[in-house]
């Protein structure tokens, strides 16, 4: 264990902030300093990619959703025009949110502190008494403030507040063919996120969302037990984990695709073991025709694979997204121990009504505020957030299995499900974009 | 074949929560509407004072316990619920409320609710409709939350009392960042 460091005179220069993580290791302050969550809201939050919605969200002109960029509210919309649009939800005149609620379809976003008057594209269109502004008043430089850089992936929409990130694609690197494990497991690629959410709250830092393959087996007991009861328990999402995937013993692994993205890699466990979905598909009205479509769509060893995932990648792209199951997850954090999980469930808009209801009733089973798995989840974050309160011996020990991790030939790192390789790609990350010098020259 | 798919059959039956055409309103003081009140005062004790299995035992088989996320009333086979069980899925939620590792209750949440406002509609000897709204607060591990809903009960009067049919429980914060109620509804 490094000797203790106390932080509470640092000024987290890039120095100071590497000395939080050496190898294996976490300062406590990384999680319980609201220095260090001012700091990751500038240059991670306010810089760098963010996941902010999926297009179909907002398949119609008009359609709008609030959303988070770190402390930035924004609209999530597509213009009259549409083009899928993210503004920051604040009147260009005095400060006031334009759009106060949370999800509708409109033309216009109106601020009735003075009545100024955007379109859905972002557009100054009305302004009250124009003739107490000079000539020099130019409509066109006073629509709302869009996002520098917004970029599709599939349907996926993020977007990043600093025009000087890379380009989508080469962040998201090899964690892009795992998004496509949710996308290609909806018949014609058409994904449906039109289900409402579950949104849940805990007194904790946001980091501890992370991908964790070695929790399952103690936080998740009692949901493990009520699968072991019956299989059948919880809409059979258990169907998907049969035969425990995270056993020390087993073959699931955990993946590093460098950039902070990470896997709870399940597939050859699945493969082996995913006879049981197909058949609960099967069973299912609509399911043939299902398995039908994957094998029409795609090559008979990637339909195999989609079926036996039953598109649920289990990945985690840095620093807000998380395809879990049947949910795509976004993390807000709300201060540096608070933190927002929203929970959407992701249906296929060619499947029979079902097989989304099914897909609806397995996420309700264990996710959200009532559900068996996300809730025991956050009481143990609240622990955690609690126990790091005992700073005296500030470290977090995140080196499980690095003395036995493997590197691949495109530099994905690889170790057992119950290793702690995403957590240390987090902090790879976490580093690269708090400490290191950015590219575009930042301090 | 698994008890998902056969569920599936009766997914979305959430019309137990609205009053058939014929049915009469049972006036408040009458002997029938101080039973009922009676009854859901029993069922609060029975959420607060954490008796499981005594509360299960209330449920009629194949009753359907429905907490409605994001608005009101939504069809739950396009929209996300936050509790949408049948009593097999109950069965498991009771199992896991009395197994000493889920976390979530332990310790386990200290909790009062006050039920008023109730009205009572019958269709049919049998066939009851009965809302309410309740203020729930609950008090775990140094904090404290309050809840505040409006419950649907569809009751059948059975040879030993009421049963529930059907439970809505619609929280007026559904749509909004919410702490875990992993206690009884």
């Amino acid at each position: 264990m490094p000797d203790r460091l106390d932080v509470s005179h640092s000024n987290y220069d890039g120095d100071g902030l590497r000395s939080l993580a050496p190898p294996g290791w976490v300062h406590s302050a990384v999680y319980t300093d609201p220095k260090i969550f001012d700091l990751e809201m500038e240059r991670i939050f306010h810089t760098g990619w963010l996941y902010i919605g999926h297009e179909s969200e907002i398949a119609k002109t008009g359609e709008f959703k609030r959303r988070q960029m770190g402390r930035q509210p924004v609209i999530f919309v597509r213009g009259q025009d549409g083009v899928i649009r993210v503004l920051l939800n604040r009147c260009r005149h005095r400060g006031a949110v334009v759009c106060e609620v949370d999800e509708g379809r409109d033309n216009f976003f109106r601020c009735w502190y003075h009545g100024w008057t955007y379109s859905n594209a972002g557009e100054l269109v009305s302004v009250s008494g124009p003739e107490g502004y000079g000539p020099s008043f130019d409509a066109r430089e006073n629509g709302l403030t869009p996002v520098p850089r917004v970029e599709n992936y599939r349907g996926f929409i993020f977007a990043a507040l600093s025009e000087n990130v890379i380009p989508l694609e080469e962040y998201l690197g090899g964690a892009a063919r795992m998004i496509d494990i949710l996308i290609d497991a909806a018949p014609g690629g058409e994904l449906s996120v039109r289900a409402g959410y579950n949104r849940t709250t805990y007194k904790g830092n946001w980091k501890q969302v992370g991908m964790d393959g070695y929790h399952p087996l103690f936080v998740h007991a009692s949901v493990l037990a009520t699968w072991e009861r019956d299989a059948d328990s919880g809409h059979s999402l258990g169907a998907t984990h049969s035969a425990n995937p995270f056993s020390f013993d087993g073959i699931s692994e955990t993946r590093d695709f460098g950039h902070g993205h990470t896997m709870l890699d399940f597939r050859e466990h699945r493969l082996k073991h995913g006879g049981k979905l197909r058949s609960l598909l099967e069973n299912t009205p609509g399911g043939k025709d299902y398995i039908e479509a994957l094998y029409a769509e795609h090559d008979s060893a990637w339909a195999d694979l989609l079926l036996a995932m039953a598109g649920d990648p289990h990945v985690g792209v840095f620093p807000n997204l998380q395809l879990i199951n049947n949910q795509i997850r976004i993390v807000n954090p709300v201060s540096v121990d608070e933190t927002e999980v929203v929970m959407f469930p992701v249906l296929f808009a060619r499947a029979s009504t079902e097989i989304n209801a099914l897909r609806l009733r397995q996420h309700e089973s264990f996710y959200g505020p009532a559900g068996s798995g996300s809730s025991d989840d956050a009481e143990i974050f609240e622990r955690v957030q609690l126990g790091l309160g005992a700073n005296l011996d500030p470290w977090i020990n995140i080196s499980r299995g690095m003395e036995r991790e493997r590197v691949e030939s495109d530099g994905t790192i690889v170790g057992h499900i119950s290793d702690e390789v995403p957590q240390r790609a987090q902090m790879s990350q976490w580093l690269a974009m708090m400490a290191d010098k950015p590219a575009d020259g930042r301090q | 074949m698994s008890t998902a798919a056969a569920a599936a059959a009766d997914f979305g039956d959430t019309s137990l929560f609205t009053a058939s055409k014929d049915s009469q309103a049972i006036m408040p003081g009458s002997e029938f509407f101080g039973e009922i009140e009676a009854f859901l005062y029993f069922e609060a004790e029975l959420m607060d004072s954490h008796a499981y299995d005594s509360w299960h035992a209330l449920w009629e088989p194949g009753g359907l316990y429905w907490v409605p996320c994001n608005h009101a009333d939504l069809d739950p086979n396009q929209s996300v619920s936050i509790i949408y069980e049948h009593t097999d899925q109950l069965g498991d939620r009771i199992f896991r409320l009395k197994d000493k590792r889920m976390h979530s209750q332990s310790p386990k949440s200290r909790l009062i609710r006050i039920i008023s406002n109730i009205s009572v509609t019958t269709s049919g000897a049998s066939d009851i409709l009965v809302f309410s709204n309740f203020i729930l607060g609950e008090a775990r591990a140094g904090q404290q939350q309050s809840l505040f809903g409006r419950a649907t009960h569809r009751l059948k009067q059975g040879p030993d009392g009421f049963k529930i049919a059907g439970k809505k429980v619609y929280l007026i914060n559904n749509d909004a960042p919410m702490r875990n109620v992993t206690f009884l509804l």
